[in-house]
C-alpha cells in the first residue's frame, strides 16, 4: 500500500515545486521596489515596462485621486530622482545600488490615506511589492538566494528521477506478481511487442492516475491557500497560484505520461533480462 | 524435423544434465521419452522449445538452427509448436476460456474463430463446461487436459508434452493420448515424456530412453502384427 501511496506523494512535491518555481518567477517579474515618502509611491519595474501595460497600471491608480504621475527613466531623471526621494532614507548606498539595476520607476502622488489601497490595487494584477530594503539585505546576507529558482528547478529534476525509479519498481512489482502470464505469452510465440503494449499500457494508465489523484490533491491544496490568502494573508499569492496551477495541468499529464512509458519501458527491459 | 546432435547441458557444479545427445525425429512421428526422475527430460524440452541453451552441441528444429536464432524467430518457432509442461503453466488469474485462446490471439486469429476453435478444443477435452472457471478451482487432472487442449488448439506442427497423463485415470489417460494420436494423424510431430511404462508398451510407438543424462536406448515401434 506504501508503495502505491508513494508516487501520488511524489508527483504532488514534483507539482508543487514546479508551481513555486513559476510563483518565484512570476512574482519577480514585477515589481521588485517600493518606496514611499509622504504621499509619494514609487515602483521600480525590473524589466522595461510596455506602454499598454504602463496604461493599465496607470488606470488602476487612477482612481485613488492622484496629485501626480510620472514615468521616470534611469537616462533622464535618475539623478533628480535619488537626490528628490532618498534624501529621506537613511541608506542611500543601498538604494542606490538597487536602483541602478532597473530601468524604469514609477513616481505615483497620491494622499497618504489612499496609499495602502493603490498598493492592493496594484497586487491584483500580480505585482509583488517589496521594499528595496528588504530586498537588498536579504540578497547582502544571503547571496544564495538568486539561485532559489535554479535549485527548485534540480530539486523537481530529482524528485522525476524518484518518481520513475519508484513507478518503475511497482510495475516490476506488479510484472512479478504476473509473471506467470509473461512467461506462458513468451512460450506461446509472442512478439516483444505483444509483450510490451499491455505493461506500457498498465504503466501509462498507473501514471496518468497518479497524475489526476495529484491534480485533485493539489487542487483542493491551493484552493484552501486561495481562500485563507485572500482573507487574512497576502492577495498576490490568491492571484497567480490558481493561474499557475491550470496552466501547469496539462504539463504534469505530460510528465505522467512521460513517466510512465519511461518506466514501463525499464520494467519491460528487467522482465526481459529475468527470463 | 526435430534434430539435435552431440548435445551437451552441464550446470555449474558441474552436473551433467544431458551428454552427447543425437537424434532425429521426422515429420508426422509419434515418439516417447521415457528414464527415471532427474534423467534430463525435462532438461531436454527445454532445449527444444527454446527456453535453455546447450553448452555444446547442435539443435535444429522446423528449419530453425537455434544457436544463432533471433527472438522474432524464436517467437515465430513457437507459435509453429505446443506444449504441455508439467506444471501445466495455466495462467491463475484467467478463466480456462482465456488461458485456451491465448495461442490464438498471439496469432491474430479473428474473435469468430477463437471462439469456435475455443469450443471445439474445450469439447474435445470435456472441459467445455468449466470455461469460466480459473485454473485453482478444477483437479490436478482437469488442469492438464486444459493444459492439453492449449497445446493442440492452435494445430502445431509439433507436440511437446511432459508427463501429459500423470494426473489423470487410465480411462482419461487413454482418451488424451487418443487426441495426440489424431493430431498426430493430421500431421504434428508429437513428442511425449511419461513414465507409464504401460502406456508405451500398449501404445508400441518409437520410443526414446533416458538415464543420466544419456540416451541409453533408442526402441522403433513393432508391428503389431508381429
Amino acid at each position: 500500500m506504501k508503495q502505491r501511496i508513494f508516487p501520488f506523494v511524489m508527483a504532488i512535491l514534483i507539482w508543487g515545486m514546479i508551481c513555486l518555481f513559476f510563483y518565484a518567477e512570476k512574482a519577480a517579474q514585477n515589481v521588485v521596489a517600493h518606496f514611499q515618502s509622504g504621499d509619494r509611491l514609487v515602483l521600480i519595474f525590473e524589466n522595461k515596462v510596455t506602454d499598454e501595460k504602463k496604461l493599465q497600471i496607470e488606470e488602476r491608480l487612477q482612481k485613488y485621486s492622484p496629485i501626480q504621475k510620472k514615468w521616470i527613466t534611469q537616462k533622464e531623471s535618475l539623478e533628480d530622482f535619488k537626490n528628490f526621494f532618498f534624501g529621506n532614507l537613511k541608506d542611500e548606498n543601498v538604494l542606490s545600488d538597487v536602483s541602478d539595476s532597473f530601468p524604469e520607476f514609477l513616481e505615483f502622488t497620491i494622499p497618504m490615506g489612499e496609499r495602502k489601497l493603490a498598493e492592493a490595487e496594484l497586487t491584483k494584477d500580480g505585482y509583488h511589492l517589496q521594499t528595496a530594503f528588504e530586498w537588498s539585505w536579504l540578497l547582502e546576507q544571503a547571496p544564495w538566494l538568486k539561485y532559489i529558482p535554479g535549485i527548485v528547478l534540480l530539486f523537481c529534476f530529482v524528485l522525476a528521477m524518484l518518481l520513475i525509479l519508484v513507478f518503475s519498481f511497482i510495475l516490476q512489482q506488479k510484472l512479478l506478481s504476473e509473471k506467470i502470464e509473461w512467461e506462458v505469452r513468451d512460450l506461446l510465440g509472442s512478439s516483444s511487442m505483444q509483450i510490451f503494449k499491455p505493461i506500457l499500457r498498465h504503466g501509462i494508465t498507473y501514471a496518468v492516475i497518479t497524475a489526476a489523484v495529484s491534480f485533485f490533491v493539489l487542487s483542493m491544496v491551493l484552493l484552501l491557500i486561495q481562500k485563507a490568502t485572500q482573507q487574512w494573508i497576502d492577495p498576490i499569492t490568491a492571484e497567480i497560484l490558481p493561474e499557475i496551477h491550470w496552466q501547469q495541468s496539462i504539463g504534469l499529464i505530460l510528465i505522467a505520461l512521460f513517466v510512465g512509458a519511461l518506466s514501463s519501458w525499464q520494467a519491460y527491459g528487467s522482465f526481459r533480462r529475468s527470463l | 524435423m526435430i534434430e539435435l546432435s552431440h548435445l551437451y547441458k552441464t550446470y555449474p557444479g558441474p552436473t551433467h544434465a544431458l551428454r552427447n545427445i543425437s537424434l532425429q525425429i521426422k515429420q508426422g512421428e509419434f515418439v516417447f521419452l521415457t528414464g527415471p526422475s532427474g534423467a534430463g527430460k525435462t532438461t531436454l524440452f527445454r532445449m527444444i522449445t527454446g527456453l535453455d541453451q546447450p553448452t555444446s552441441g547442435k539443435i535444429q528444429i522446423l528449419g530453425n538452427e537455434f544457436s544463432n536464432i533471433t527472438r522474432k524467430d524464436k517467437a515465430l518457432f513457437r507459435r509453429q509448436i505446443g506444449v504441455v509442461f508439467q506444471d501445466f503453466r495455466l495462467i491463475p488469474f484467467r478463466t480456462i476460456f482465456e488461458n485456451i485462446e491465448l495461442p490464438l490471439k498471439i496469432a491474430g486469429d479473428s474473435k469468430s474463430d477463437i471462439a469456435t476453435k475455443v469450443q471445439a478444443a474445450l469439447e474435445s477435452v470435456g472441459m467445455w463446461e468449466w470455461r469460466d472457471q480459473l485454473p485453482l478451482q478444477l483437479s490436478g487432472g482437469e488442469q492438464q487436459r486444459v493444459a492439453i487442449a492449449r497445446a493442440l488448439i492452435h494445430s502445431p506442427q509439433l507436440l511437446i508434452a511432459d508427463e501429459p497423463t500423470g494426473n489423470v485415470d487410465p480411462s482419461q489417460s487413454n482418451k488424451i493420448i487418443d487426441l495426440f494420436e489424431n493430431a498426430c494423424a493430421l500431421g504434428t510431430t508429437v513428442l511425449i515424456a511419461t513414465h507409464d511404462q504401460s502406456l508405451v508398451t500398449r501404445k508400441n510407438k518409437r520410443t526414446l530412453k533416458l538415464e543420466a543424462g544419456s540416451l541409453t536406448e533408442t526402441s522403433t515401434q513393432v508391428e503389431a502384427s508381429a
